[in-house]
């Protein structure tokens, strides 16, 4: 799983924000907001890490969530981004 | 010609009307080198009116050399800001919104209200992080109107504007209003003007206090905006 470099993350006063750049400014118009959950996940998958790698990396910074949820939203927001073509493979 | 935008030294060779007199208060010829080359074709130009056929060739200049201006800017700690700027009492108010929300009159309301109010940039006023000040400009590049002046004056504060029955005004963190600011500004496409643009405007968001307001058409509208955001 390999995040499309023309997507660049940054933190704007607190606030975790993705904007395309190059290519990706005719796929998506405007700026995707992260939660702090799916910041921990972006932050994961720029670490290189795979998706039980990426599920270790949420279980660290929440404790007692249920891990089979946990996996499905996972799973669900990883598709999300593929749509987009944010993740790439 | 050499203006001096922003306190930045800008090379154009205006070749149309509109951008000619627009940038007649910003003449420079002073011996500094320019900061920021404007070289656009007159192609592209031309490319940019097939694309928008309700421009003429004199706005797509205008427009386009201020799109190029306001890129480049973020290289020296800037961005444009799409917002009427008021300047009262040696500071800057900002407000901002969608184009037609009331921005323009509600700075206008200002005037009324306070005799030796300015409008500093009616439509695109610049911003920048000088010396751990943030300063609005007057630009040669401020919408419809002729309504710029070429000062600097440091922001008391940057307002959201919407329209309302009653006036509020509340004061808000920088994050809960990045994506209206982002919304309200020229985002670069390449990822090397992207990095600095996000930089400045975590500066920006982080250091200068943020409002989100709605008002009417009146001037108690600008009692309750001047109140919250002057500075003591």
């Amino acid at each position: 799983m390999k995040l499309n470099e023309n997507f660049v993350l940054k933190t704007v006063a607190g606030s975790a924000v993705v904007m395309p750049v190059g290519e990706a400014v005719t796929k998506v118009h405007g700026m995707i907001k992260l939660n702090p959950t799916a910041e921990i996940i972006w932050k994961a998958l720029e670490a290189g890490k795979d998706f039980d790698g990426i599920v270790q990396a949420l279980k660290d910074s929440c404790n007692g969530v249920d891990e089979a949820m946990l996996k499905e939203d996972v799973a669900v927001f990883l598709e999300k981004l593929r749509s987009y073509g944010i993740l790439e493979d | 010609m050499l203006l001096s935008v922003a306190d930045l030294i800008v090379q154009v060779e205006p070749k149309y009307n509109l951008l000619k007199t627009r940038s007649v208060p910003y003449i420079y010829s002073g011996e500094k080198k320019p900061d920021v080359i404007i070289n656009l074709s007159d192609k592209f130009f031309s490319d940019r009116q097939k694309e928008n056929p309700h421009l003429s060739i004199d706005e797509c200049e205008y427009i386009y050399t201020g799109f190029y201006f306001y890129t480049e800017i973020v290289k020296f700690d800037g961005v444009m800001l799409h917002a009427s700027a008021v300047q009262y009492e040696n500071f800057a108010y900002l407000f901002s919104a969608n184009s037609g929300t009331g921005k323009s009159t509600h700075t206008h309301l200002w005037l009324k209200k306070f005799p030796t109010a300015e409008i500093l940039n009616d439509d695109k006023p610049a911003i920048r992080l000088i010396d751990g000040k943030y300063y609005a400009f007057g630009t040669p590049w401020s919408g419809k109107f002729d309504e710029s002046i070429n000062t600097k004056t440091e922001i008391a504060g940057i307002t959201f504007l919407e329209r309302g029955e009653t006036n509020t005004i509340e004061k808000v963190s920088g994050g809960d209003v990045t994506i209206d600011f982002l919304n309200q500004t020229v985002r670069p496409g390449k990822k090397e003007y992207m990095i600095p643009f996000m930089e400045v405007l975590d500066k920006i968001l982080s250091n200068v206090p943020v409002y989100k307001m709605k008002c009417n058409i009146s001037l108690e509208a600008v009692e309750t905006s001047y109140r919250a955001m002057k500075r003591s």
